[in-house]
């Protein structure tokens, strides 16, 4: 029987954030960025809904008097990808 | 413009598997660690040797102050390395510090064995801890020469109750090139080519 998807984690950056924050303790911003080859605005907006979504958690701070974004993923968002991992084996068996 | 098509199962599936082992192979470059500490400590067995066979023993123990020399120059690559690649920070790196720190800590009980039942079983010891730290390093980062590495050190590790001293040194210094230097050399190379 196929499952319902978790319609956050069917955008590829968003699915691509949390692929690398499950493996990952924390990255970020401009890692994300080259990780995914995608533009700082698309992500940004990404991650935006992530974090309201509570997947992630994201600290602002500086770094050698620059603006640096770090993002972490929560525990509701590595339940929330595991779900939909589980889910996504459920319409083709994962090699 | 942002781009909400949404992806299929399998190209989510392929998506996920292709990030995570991307991930899963991001660590922090400590082959520069193995090299300097490798080296250093072959110096050191060699010089102090030589100074032995040379009958200069009052000065032979001086050269392990260029141990301090290590613990400087890790520090500054470390501090280089946290401020130059601070992108994205792995268990892995975690696990790794843990498998050092458990290795200094070895070494200072090595110390106090040494003195308490001398430098037979010290070197043991000392080669035992380091081939440990290769060894369970290896198995983390998946790196299989670093794990054949740690197996030779531990055969090292053996035969160093067999030999006397002063040419446990000469062992020593074998085991920093199968332990420490090698590996290195290998890890440096496999991450250059994993970046280019």
């Amino acid at each position: 029987m196929l499952k319902d998807l978790d319609p956050l984690l069917l955008n590829q950056i968003r699915l691509g954030v949390m692929s690398l924050l499950v493996s990952l303790k924390e990255a970020e911003f401009n890692y994300l960025r080259e990780e995914l080859k995608c533009t700082a605005g698309n992500l940004s907006a990404q991650l935006q809904k992530l974090k309201d979504a509570g997947y992630i958690d994201i600290e602002k701070t500086f770094k050698n008097n620059y603006p640096l974004t770090t993002c972490r993923i929560t525990k509701k968002g590595l339940e929330a990808f595991r779900r939909h991992f589980e889910h996504l084996k459920s319409y083709k068996p994962f090699k | 413009m942002e781009n909400e098509v949404n992806l299929s199962p399998q190209e989510s599936l392929q998506i996920i598997e292709q990030t995570i082992q991307r991930a899963r192979n991001r660590f922090a470059d400590i082959s520069v660690y193995f090299i300097l500490w490798g080296w250093l400590v072959f110096l050191a067995c060699m010089l102090n040797y030589a100074f032995i066979a040379l009958g200069l023993n009052d000065i032979a123990h001086s050269v392990w102050w260029l141990m301090p020399l290590g613990g400087i120059l890790s520090g500054i690559i470390g501090y280089k390395q946290g401020n130059k690649s601070a992108e994205a920070k792995s268990y892995i790196d975690n696990y790794v510090i843990g498998i050092w720190v458990g290795f200094l800590i070895m070494l200072v009980l090595c110390f106090f064995i040494s003195i308490k039942f001398g430098m037979e079983t010290g070197y043991f010891l000392l080669i035992a801890a380091m081939s440990w730290g290769t060894f369970c390093t290896g198995f983390i980062i998946q790196f299989r020469h670093m794990i054949i590495a740690g197996i030779a050190g531990f055969i090292l590790s053996a035969i160093s109750i067999y030999i006397s001293f002063p040419e446990k040194q000469i062992l020593l210094a074998l085991a920093m090139i199968c332990v420490y230097i090698v590996p290195g050399y290998l890890l440096k190379h496999k991450l250059k080519n994993q970046s280019a």
